[in-house]
């Protein structure tokens, strides 16, 4: 089943083009890693499958949903409900703790956080993070704020995740574990996950992987 | 709130610095509300007390007869009981001499009745046959007390020896407070038919006072005020004078009328300065805090939460400052009526100790103003902010 169905997308800022013509279609399930250097266009071809970035032109539809003709407040709604983004640099808000970072898309949905304690609890204690949950991000480790940002990414069971260069900022030993912990957690879920790297380490983990080069995406 | 706006809130707000800084921002706006405020309450409570000092001193209307002494006859009283009027009382002013050990002080004397003019006036001055009532600073300035005795010299009168004034003596009966300094200082009440026998008048008197039958709030009573001016002066004929009970002191009220709406104006710098802070204030939230706002709308929260957010944040700024200001205004008030600092000099400004007078209208009309300020400037941010592409901002700022 396509879940994600992306045709001739372009994007330009001024006279460069960033992203020119990527044609991509995935299933649900699929792992994706897309390898690329820096400036290649593949962390913005990524925010344009998020709904962080409107393409120049071109059409997107993930999830049945256009994310090029939909409006502000569905896209709000899209990348709420249907996408969840892990960052390089995990993103965590300083002033609130572990657990209300995890929470603050159930918030922002406007759900019971109560039904989703039982949840947090369970990938904690698999995560091993159970005992950050009440801490602040500047009590935790590199590791640690990548585990709570995945958590945070999952805790609305997407069905979309994806990862821009999720391991920038960590060693191959926690490099490796992040990106099994990334794939078991989308294939127990039924997420497509797409990540994003430059590391030819964390690209050869995955069984779908394409290259990014000039704004075009090539097959490996 | 919805707990997204809510985490926003806390996610703004509360770090070290932008609390330091929403507390300056705060006390700023708080404090240039507060001078608004406190300016308009003076003027306005200038002009309260000044008028009710004076109605207290000449009741809501006088009258008097352009040929000097008269007789209120039959049909001068029927037209005043055929109007709304409360009460009247009949009296006699002269000026007069107090003779003091060292120098002698002019005053005015007014001879009245005992059973209608306080009911008129609500000053509770019943000087006896033989007895006179004096205001306070005159008591304080003669160093005289209830009791003791004060001599008056009166222009004419003098029955045994024409030309010379004629000298009496007269017991202090009582002590009075108008509230206006010059008052204070020159009105002196004797009874009514001592002051006649003085003058040689028999039963005829020089001024009329009325109390109007009003019930109105103090901005509709001037109006009814005026209003019973015109009428009574349209029945009473050409003979006639009637004049309101600040007349005396109309051009000083016109005055600060217009003082009122010049520092208004001139107020503005302060309002402005103030608004400083606040542009100061979204500027810092903006760009120290851009990360947590992109963050939240990369997260899914819609333009229009992120505003309804923003806009909280500002009123819960604007609203601290309402209350802060509400404490300020208070505190000045009673340093007004407490602090000796802030005794003004009863002799320049007629009124010894000033008050704050705000009604409803003048809070409202200063909040209003402050709010539509800071939510304009409020939108002035977030319009700057959502203009940033949501891409642009998280690589802006996290890289």
């Amino acid at each position: 089943m396509t879940i994600i169905n992306a045709v001739d997308v372009k994007r330009n800022y001024g006279d460069q083009w960033a992203v020119n013509g990527v044609t991509l279609s995935l299933n649900k399930g699929d792992h994706l890693a897309i390898k690329g250097a820096s400036g290649s266009g593949k962390s913005t071809l990524l925010y344009m499958l998020g709904g962080l970035e409107r393409p120049s032109h071109g059409a997107i539809k993930i999830d049945g949903l256009d994310l090029v003709k939909s409006s502000d407040q569905a896209l709000a709604n899209f990348r709420n409900q249907k996408v969840g983004f892990v960052f390089q640099f995990h993103f965590l808000l300083s002033t609130l703790t572990a657990l209300d970072n995890i929470l603050m898309p159930v918030r922002i949905a406007g759900l019971k956080e109560k039904k989703y304690l039982a949840v947090i609890d369970q990938y904690a204690e698999r995560l091993g993070v159970k005992s950050c949950l009440k801490k602040f991000p500047f009590q935790l480790s590199g590791g640690e704020q990548q585990r709570i940002s995945i958590m945070r990414a999952l805790i609305l069971s997407p069905p979309v995740l994806l990862c821009d260069e999720p391991t920038g900022n960590l060693d191959s030993v926690n490099s490796a574990n992040v990106i099994d912990l990334l794939k078991e957690l989308s294939k127990a879920s039924g997420s497509t996950l797409i990540v994003v790297t430059h590391d030819d380490a964390v690209a050869q983990k995955f069984d779908l992987r394409m290259h990014m080069q000039d704004g075009k995406l090539l097959v490996n | 709130m919805k707990g997204a706006e809510r985490s926003l809130i806390k996610v703004l707000l509360l770090d070290w610095s932008s609390i330091k800084f929403a507390f300056g921002v705060i006390f700023g706006m708080a404090f240039s509300i507060a001078v608004i405020l406190c300016t308009i309450g003076l003027m306005d409570g200038f002009e309260t007390t000044l008028k009710q000092a004076l109605a207290k001193t000449q009741g809501d209307i006088y009258f008097y007869s352009k040929n000097g002494f008269f007789n209120l006859n039959q049909h001068e009283k029927d037209i005043l009981n055929s109007l709304k009027i409360d009460s009247y009382s009949e009296y006699i002013e002269t000026e007069a001499f107090l003779i003091d050990e060292n120098a002698s002080q002019a005053v005015l004397l007014r001879g009245i009745n005992l059973d209608t003019y306080p009911k008129v006036t609500g000053l509770e001055a019943r000087p006896q046959l033989g007895g006179v009532v004096i205001g306070t600073e005159l008591a304080l300035k003669l160093k005289v007390s209830v009791g003791q005795d004060v001599v008056v010299a009166l222009a004419s009168g003098n029955r045994n020896f024409k030309g010379l004034p004629l000298i009496i003596r007269l017991r202090v009966d009582g002590i009075v407070e108008h509230g206006i300094y010059q008052k204070d200082l020159r009105l002196m009440y004797v009874n009514l038919s001592d002051l006649q026998t003085w003058l040689n008048t028999e039963n005829k008197i020089n001024v009329v006072t009325a109390k109007i039958q009003d019930q109105s709030t103090e901005a509709h009573h001037a109006l009814e005020v005026d209003q019973m001016v015109y009428e009574l002066g349209d029945r009473l004929g050409f003979d006639f004078r009637v004049r309101p009970f600040w007349h005396e002191f109309s051009t000083l009220i016109e005055a600060v009328k217009v003082e009122k709406i010049m520092i208004g104006l001139i107020l503005q710098v302060i309002v402005v300065v103030s608004i400083f802070n606040v542009i100061a204030f979204t500027t810092f939230i903006n760009e120290r805090k851009s990360k947590e706002l992109f963050l939240f709308r990369a997260l899914g929260l819609s333009q229009k939460r992120l505003a309804s957010g923003w806009f909280m944040l500002v009123f819960i700024l604007w609203s601290s400052a309402i209350l802060a200001s509400n404490v300020f205004v208070w505190v000045f008030d009673w340093l007004l009526a407490n602090w000796s600092f802030l005794h003004l000099p009863g002799d320049i400004y007629y009124l010894g100790r000033m008050k704050l007078n705000l009604e409803t209208g003048d809070y409202l009309l200063v909040f209003l103003v402050s709010l539509i300020w800071v939510l304009l400037l409020a939108s002035y941010s977030l319009i700057k902010l959502s203009r940033q592409s949501l891409l642009s901002g998280l690589r802006k700022e996290f890289n």
